[in-house]
């Protein structure tokens, strides 16, 4: 069953399609804007072929994708760094947008004159109090809670998500469920104020957004903190042996990964004007996971692919089915199913995600060749040092068994 | 030669169960000291009392001078000891050099905005960093594996390579569990004239070991743990001889190597 699955052929092609972008070496972050910004106003116009399938996403319905995808990537690669890095899993990410949402609304003129502000500032201003919010927010989640490993860690975080939404929910300041109205737009020297028409224009801010923090990411990959995390996520024990400040890296990583979903916040609060507690249910925060762990957990070409997948497949999906129906549902009501199967073969084909991160695709490999060795190299110099005639016997179908030894079965 | 670290009474109490009572010994800067016992009689834990996994329930250990119990581990690598474990714990899916460099971070400095912004001193230590890492490597003999993930090491190689990112701390004293624990004749004789060098080049050796050749060997004085006590302390010959050690391996039957190589020598 396995081997039909792992299909050569669809392994080679991902495998090729990974291995170009890489080849590009720092050319692919060119690459990588252009498109980002060229896309956009090219499929604004509907000039992509539907065959493309961006081709669907045509008109303001297509850039307003585009901006959710560009406001996800920007989410992804933040929640990368916690979960595909330090190796934390945090289950309620989105809350860190939400914080970054709700600091702008309230730092600037939005709503009603009665209602409370902070501070009526311009939305430019907003930017660095969010940001600054957002990794507040980081520390005082993670200083009390990054003690806890693994399961509990995610349980937490999960309650997290849930807190800060029925906070938001039941706030007066926050203007309750209702949500906040009337975010101002910001405004840029050539074309004035980004307003809803000029939708291409959103790329503008996101696009930078994303390159920053992608080098950010990736100067701290490379460095003595990416190493600290790495050596974490492998053995905390052993890190911490070896000089590793355990809960400080960890709480570094939270505030590292608040910090993209903070300015995301902000840009997602000034674009769409108005957010409520609704916008953010806790699916949110499941699927940026997802969109990570597509992409390639640890991998940061991975966390946009992914991003840019979980947001833009559903439409397209929905787009190009054209109300057809399978076994009696149409697939535009089912999308978020296709999605879901979508994701589980994915899984299948490529375990390390997509663009799998160095690291792990060799694990993986090797976690590929280590199926068919099943004496796995023990402690005992006497059981590693066993001769070539204790070759494993591999009966039929998946079940491997050990080759039966003299006296020991009976 | 002054002395280096000194425990003092230490207890270490877990539940009902008394896994160290009142040990006390001293070891001199520049010696190798082992620390030996059956199966059982707390020489892991009292590693973990000294290197901050544990916090002891009483007593005190005092390193250079300065009272050390209590601190957190980083705290104490940076203070100068750092170890290695009985049950190899490597980073796995890092490189042989990628393990040692996180070793050698331990003396760095770059923090969070230093590397976001490549800051020159980011630059010169991962420069230095990566070059005294491979010298750690070389050090050992490890060179030639250094790009290959610390998994795939063979199980000596592991070993060593365990010791060489433990150097990397740049630790005054380093402690060694069991490191001979698993290895062939020869790679035990390569352990030994390494434990040598390491001491030879100015760091204090604590070591654990089963394998009463290596550590009789090896060590310039013994503490022999039996039952979480100190029942033994003094120059290798003389603690060989002692009766209580004696009955420790062989009367208790709950010997390690030392026992049952014995045993198989009285049955042949």
């Amino acid at each position: 069953m396995a081997a039909v699955l792992k299909n050569p052929g669809i392994k080679r092609f991902s495998d090729n399609v990974a291995k170009f972008w890489f080849a590009m070496g720092p050319f692919r972050y060119l690459v990588a804007a252009g498109l980002m910004i060229l896309v956009p106003v090219i499929m604004e116009r509907g000039y992509l072929p539907e065959w493309t399938l961006l081709g669907y996403l045509d008109g303001l319905y297509g850039t307003n994708i585009l901006f959710t995808t560009g406001v996800w990537i920007l989410l992804a690669l933040g929640l990368n760094v916690v979960v595909g890095m330090a190796g934390l899993l945090d289950l309620g990410y989105v809350a860190f947008l939400m914080l970054g949402a709700y600091t702008t609304a309230l730092f600037t003129e939005s709503g009603s004159a009665e209602q409370f502000h902070f501070a009526i500032l311009n939305p430019w201003l907003a930017l660095p109090i969010a940001l600054v919010v957002a990794m507040l927010a980081g520390v005082l989640l993670g200083v009390p809670t990054l003690r806890l490993r693994g399961d509990y860690l995610a349980i937490v975080t999960l309650g997290f998500h849930e807190i800060v939404r029925q906070t938001m929910n039941n706030l007066e300041v926050t203007n309750g469920s209702r949500g906040i109205f009337g975010i101002p737009h910001p405004s840029v020297p050539v074309t004035g104020e980004l307003g809803l028409d000029g939708t291409p224009y959103w790329q503008w801010l996101l696009v930078p957004a994303i390159i920053l923090a992608v080098i950010m990411i990736k100067h701290l990959e490379n460095s003595r903190v990416g190493r600290y995390w790495t050596a974490l996520r492998e053995d905390e024990v052993a890190a911490a042996a070896m000089g590793v400040p355990v809960t400080k890296m960890k709480v570094l990583a939270f505030v590292i990964g608040a910090s993209t979903s903070g300015v995301a916040g902000w840009i997602y609060a000034v674009k769409l004007n108005y957010i409520s507690p609704n916008n953010f249910p806790l699916l949110q925060s499941i699927l940026v996971l997802c969109a990570v762990v597509i992409g390639g957990l640890g991998s940061i070409a991975g966390a946009v692919l992914g991003a840019a997948l979980v947001i833009m497949l559903p439409e397209i999906v929905r787009e190009a089915s054209g109300g057809a129906e399978v076994f009696g549902f149409d697939i535009e009501t089912g999308r978020i199913a296709v999605f879901g199967v979508l994701l589980i073969i994915v899984m299948i084909f490529r375990p390390g995600g997509l663009l799998a991160a160095k690291r792990r695709r060799v694990e993986l490999m090797e976690a590929g060749a280590a199926d068919m060795v099943i004496s796995e190299a023990g402690p005992d110099p006497d059981e590693t040092a066993a001769p070539v005639g204790q070759e494993p016997v591999v009966t039929e179908g998946d079940d491997v068994r050990a080759p039966s030894e003299g006296g020991e079965e009976r | 030669m002054g002395t280096i670290l000194k425990v003092d009474k230490v207890t270490m109490q877990f539940g009902g169960l008394r896994a160290l009572g009142d040990v006390d010994f001293e070891i001199q800067e520049g010696e190798i000291f082992g620390l030996i016992g059956p199966n059982g009689a707390g020489k892991t834990t009292m590693f973990n009392c000294v290197t901050g996994v544990y916090n002891p329930t009483a007593g005190s250990v005092t390193f250079d001078g300065v009272a050390i119990t209590g601190k957190r581990p980083d705290q104490i690598v940076e203070i100068g000891i750092c170890r290695t474990f009985q049950q190899i714990r490597l980073f796995p899916n890092m490189t042989a050099l990628e393990n040692v460099f996180v070793g050698v971070d331990a003396r760095h400095k770059t923090q969070i905005l230093g590397a976001i912004f490549r800051s020159p001193r980011h630059r010169r230590e991962e420069r230095e960093g990566e070059a005294k890492a491979m010298k750690l490597l070389e050090y050992v003999g490890l060179t030639r594996f250094a790009n290959d993930l610390a998994k795939n090491l063979s199980y000596g190689d592991q070993r060593r390579l365990e010791i060489a990112r433990a150097l990397g701390t740049g630790p005054k004293l380093l402690l060694l569990d069991e490191p001979a624990a698993g290895m062939n004749p020869v790679e035990k004789n390569g352990l030994r004239d390494l434990v040598r060098k390491i001491r030879d080049s100015g760091v204090t050796v604590l070591l654990i070991e089963h394998d009463m050749k290596v550590v009789m060997g090896l060590s310039d004085r013994v503490a022999v743990l039996d039952h979480g006590e100190r029942i033994a302390y003094g120059k290798p010959e003389e603690v060989q001889k002692d009766p209580k050690v004696i009955e420790a391996y062989l009367g208790s039957g709950a010997g390690g190597n030392a026992a049952s190589k014995q045993s198989k020598q009285e049955g042949a």
